[in-house]
């Protein structure tokens, strides 16, 4: 009945990695806040707006991690019909579009007091907007057939179709003249952010890393048991006809 | 102290960044531990009031490991991987496909 690739493996390892992920959470989190908010410097031009940065910036980061792991579980789904590649998405999807909506929130938030305005139509913002968007319509697409199979395959081409605005992300602030200051921490030849400033920003991003990873599992333990649910009801009523036959 | 909280001036800006993070990600954690608990307790339901057929694969489940840590449905699970043909995605039941307009219309409608 059930073609899952193995759940009862991911369900002993989701077991394992659960509480450290959860635990590391908690402390990277206080930890950033701590560098971030009160031993960090605040920078000689912006002054403490600077500290928005170790939110917006890992959000960021997130953002594109979480679609592009996405995407790369639409591939196991459509080529290997890999089934936890499916679960992985679904569950992934709405943290992925919280990151995406904390980087664009806090990314007005700095952008008022720093440039004079709360958004532009530049590169940058526009294609993390479309990255937003990306994530609520595959949201409503799986969810938006009879059947479910047809919403995951469905949702699969459409991360995948969607990929290609992740590097038009990254080099947006290249390719084109963008309000969005370029890249200062992935760069070619090393970081252009003071050492103290890196500290809480590499901490922040550890901690929404092992933030997403504990919800991760949780959902994805959800949707397993909502799947088991729904063939659980399906065997039930089949079988229901068979018992009255029966008598 | 103040001067911790004034943020040199920009303290909407900055408290208003940090919160608007902190609202999103806890309320993303509580719906996704509520929509857990809420499948997992239908589950619970369903299994104790199906019983039957389950003997073979109760007792394969149980063989597992960390009785405490393994929801009753994982056993299920694992035991119905395990007892199927690797070929069988064919299936025309397609039970497993079948999955999530239940349980994660739930979780998906509050977001």
């Amino acid at each position: 009945m059930h073609r899952f690739a193995n759940p009862a493996r991911f369900q002993r390892l989701a077991a394992v990695i659960l509480p450290w992920a959860a635990g590391i959470a908690v402390l990277a989190t206080l930890a950033g806040l701590w560098t971030g908010l009160v031993t960090s410097p605040p920078d000689y031009q912006q002054g403490d707006t600077v500290r928005i940065m170790y939110v917006h910036v890992p959000a960021a980061w997130m953002s594109l991690f979480v679609y592009t792991t996405m995407a790369a579980a639409a591939v196991a789904a459509l080529v290997w019909r890999h089934p936890l590649a499916e679960v992985y998405a679904r569950a992934a999807a709405p943290l992925g579009a919280g990151f995406t909506a904390i980087c664009l929130i806090t990314g007005s938030l700095w952008g008022e007091p720093m440039w004079g305005t709360w958004w532009v139509w530049d590169a940058r913002l526009t294609s993390v907007l479309i990255l937003f968007f990306l994530y609520l319509g595959f949201m409503a697409l799986v969810n938006a057939f009879d059947d479910p199979t047809r919403g995951a395959k469905a949702g699969s081409i459409l991360l995948l179709v969607g990929v290609v605005n992740v590097p038009i992300i990254k080099f947006s602030v290249d390719w084109w003249n963008t309000l969005h200051q370029p890249a200062s921490v992935l760069r070619l030849d090393g970081p252009t952010i003071y050492g103290d400033m890196l500290v809480p920003l590499f901490i922040m991003f550890a901690a929404f890393k092992a933030y997403f990873i504990a919800v991760v599992i949780v959902r994805m333990r959800a949707e397993l048991a909502a799947r088991k649910v729904q063939a659980m009801r399906l065997t039930q009523a089949a079988r229901a006809p068979e018992l009255s036959a029966a008598e | 102290m103040s001067e911790f909280f004034a943020m040199g001036g920009y303290a909407v800006y900055v408290w208003g960044s940090y919160g608007v993070a902190a609202l999103v990600l806890v309320a993303l954690l509580l719906l996704s531990l509520r929509g857990l608990r809420e499948n997992e307790t239908i589950l619970a339901a369903l299994e104790t009031s199906a019983p039957a057929r389950g003997g073979r694969k109760r007792r394969a489940g149980q063989s597992g490991d960390g009785a405490e840590m393994m929801p009753a449905y994982l056993a299920m699970a694992g035991s119905d991987a395990g007892g199927r043909k690797p070929g069988s995605s064919a299936d025309p039941a397609k039970g497993d496909a079948g999955g999530d307009t239940g349980g994660d219309g739930g979780g998906g409608g509050g977001e």
